[in-house]
């Protein structure tokens, strides 16, 4: 058997080696330059932690002294809640509707499945140019009634709504078709002995279906939640993080602070956090699949189309 | 409307609803489908009409119809080469992604490899962890290297993110090959390689195509990696999008053709998924 020694250490070498340089060394780093302080400036001269100095908890205690961190963790919490709720709760009422109630033709739901493809960075522009209020489609809109359009992007209340409006657009498809996959678990047995039984159908769904759903909720709802938490490009591209900082999502903050003030403590402080929380959510995930079984693989073996 | 049949055959116990619900369903159902359309519409329209005629006549005319803003893109704005570098880098970053765990994760279910949870049990950690997390690392590490700017630094920025998600994926879908496949290369001979070519790749070459493509599209719609640790040397295709929103106000007629030309490969290479978009989604493997 010494080949059965060896042979797995070959073939296992290249994507460790990949995920301790390009993984596990940036995350590390991010870790301790959370602690440190430095001049990015020596990252040119390459000597980039003999420069630092360590200050312990100073930077974190800065982070959350910062009114603009504060700031962006509340706008990506709104976030988060108000897309999620929103998705889910929409994106259950239309998957219930196509399987109990209308039965589209399936080119009807590959339309309403488009948006889900169209990359962040183009659905961020688009939104952008409709609710240009000069020569978007909004102006053009307000225009037919010779009136001015309101600039609703430049207007942080709007802005944010705004920009939920676009996640919403892209992603309740996503959000449906997990749904989609869980409802087709439930056996249509069930629901007919419950309707002989003299049930109406709305009944059923309220007893029988949601219940068994719940799984499927609860992979949709963490699902979303973790694309929340990833959102960048849409609101880069959409409002830039503003007007002042009314759009500007954690992820966002990092960037700026890394990329456009030089500031790496604060950026590699955050970093930290997200990336501690990106691993618990990594986490709890697989131990929540472990048990429950693959929520959605027996749906996709009895066809889920798109 | 093959609606009625539609519904006896699908679930013989369903009780159709009066049919002014029924109008109204379908009414709204009409009415999300615009919902949905207009601002691909939207942009499409804009893209294929000149930005004089759009100007002129307003976003829902169909004057100044024609190819301009495409032949613009290409020749004035360095499109063709930025879609190069795109499909160069993702191709490269899905390529060595999938080839590398693939390997790792025929090692962990294939043979009696002791640490194989840990290693699996550590990628899959990383694999909710959002990409701006790493990405100011990535360019402290990157700039260290005198790798920005440069398509191996992207290249690698973006294995980064595949990675975890390739053996994620492949992981449930190698373990579910049975062993006795494997015991009978052995009953017949055949070493590790030999194994490896004639009987497991045409078994997991799926799996692996599914995973391939799904990191191409993570790269070639990665916009945050490029924005940090390329953009003069190396422009990939998202950042000339993003470059129609110049200081001198934004050119919509650019950017529509851009995003049309963008998205093509992610509808066909989408489209191709179908299939497998809800279990690459939340289950990892890969039914085939």
């Amino acid at each position: 058997m010494e080949n059965g020694r060896i042979a797995p250490w070959l073939f296992a070498t290249p994507a460790i080696v990949m995920f301790l340089c390009l993984i596990i060394y940036p995350a590390t780093e991010g870790l301790i330059l959370g602690f440190v302080t430095l001049d990015l400036n020596d990252l040119e001269n390459h000597s980039l932690f003999s420069s630092a100095s360590f200050v312990g908890l100073f930077n974190y205690i800065a982070l959350f002294s910062d009114q603009s961190f504060i700031d962006s963790l509340s706008v990506l919490l709104h976030f988060s809640v108000v897309t999620t709720f929103a998705e889910v709760v929409f994106a259950l009422l239309v998957a219930l509707a196509f399987e109990y109630f209308v039965q589209p033709p399936r080119l009807v739901r590959t339309l309403l499945l488009v948006p889900m493809f169209v990359i962040p960075l183009v659905s961020g522009l688009t939104f952008r140019y409709i609710f240009d209020p000069s020569n978007g489609t909004l102006g053009e809109f307000f225009r037919l009634f010779g009136a001015e359009a309101p600039d609703l992007l430049g207007s942080p209340r709007w802005a944010f709504w705004l920009v939920v409006l676009q996640d919403f657009w892209r992603m309740w498809p996503f959000v449906f078709l997990i749904l989609a996959a869980g409802l087709k678990t439930i056996p249509a047995e069930l629901m007919e002995a419950f309707e002989v039984d003299g049930g109406t159908r709305l009944q059923a769904i309220f007893r029988i279906v949601l219940p068994l759903l719940v799984p499927s909720l609860a992979v949709a709802c963490g699902l979303k939640v973790i694309e929340s938490l990833k959102a960048f490009t849409e609101i880069y591209t959409m409002t830039g993080g503003g007007p002042g900082s009314s759009t500007t999502t954690l992820s966002m903050f990092i960037v700026r602070e890394g990329t456009e003030y030089f500031h790496l403590p604060a950026a590699s402080a955050a970093g930290s956090l997200l990336l501690v929380s990106g691993i618990a959510m990594g986490v709890v995930y697989a131990i929540f699949q472990n048990r429950r079984g693959p929520v959605a693989s027996q749906a996709v073996e009895k066809g889920v189309e798109i | 409307m093959n609606a009625p049949t539609l519904r006896a055959r699908r679930s013989p116990a369903s009780r159709s609803p009066t049919s002014i619900g029924r109008v109204g369903l379908q009414l709204a159902v009409a009415g999300l489908i615009v919902m949905q359309l207009f601002p691909m519409a939207v942009v499409i329209l804009t893209g294929l009409r000149e930005p004089v005629a759009v100007l002129r006549d307003g976003m829902f005319a169909l004057s100044g119809l024609g190819l301009k803003n495409f032949d613009e893109i290409f020749v004035n704005h360095g499109m063709l080469q930025a879609l190069w570098s795109s499909f160069v880098v993702a191709t490269c970053s899905a390529g060595i992604s999938v080839l590398a765990s693939g390997s790792l994760v025929f090692a962990c279910t294939q043979f009696r490899f002791r640490p194989a949870m840990p290693i699996i049990l550590g990628f899959v950690c990383f694999r909710l962890v959002p990409p701006a997390a790493l990405v100011m690392p990535l360019f402290v590490l990157m700039k260290y290297f005198a790798m920005n700017d440069t398509h191996l630094g992207l290249v690698l920025a973006h294995a980064s993110l595949n990675l975890p998600f390739c053996v994620w994926l492949l992981f449930p879908f190698f373990r579910a090959i049975p062993n006795e496949i494997r015991q009978a290369a052995e009953v017949d001979g055949l070493g590790s390689f030999d194994k490896l070519w004639r009987i497991f790749l045409p078994l997991v070459l799926p799996g692996l195509m599914v995973a391939g493509i799904f990191s191409f599209l993570l790269s070639w719609n990665d916009f945050m990696m490029s924005l940090v640790l390329a953009g003069s040397a190396v422009k990939t295709a998202p950042l000339v999008v993003n470059g129609f929103m110049t200081g001198f106000g934004p050119e919509w007629g650019n950017m529509a053709a851009a995003s049309i030309v963008i998205l093509l490969p992610v509808f066909l290479l989408s489209f191709s998924l179908q299939k497998h978009i809800v279990g690459g989604l939340t289950d990892g493997g890969v039914k085939s």
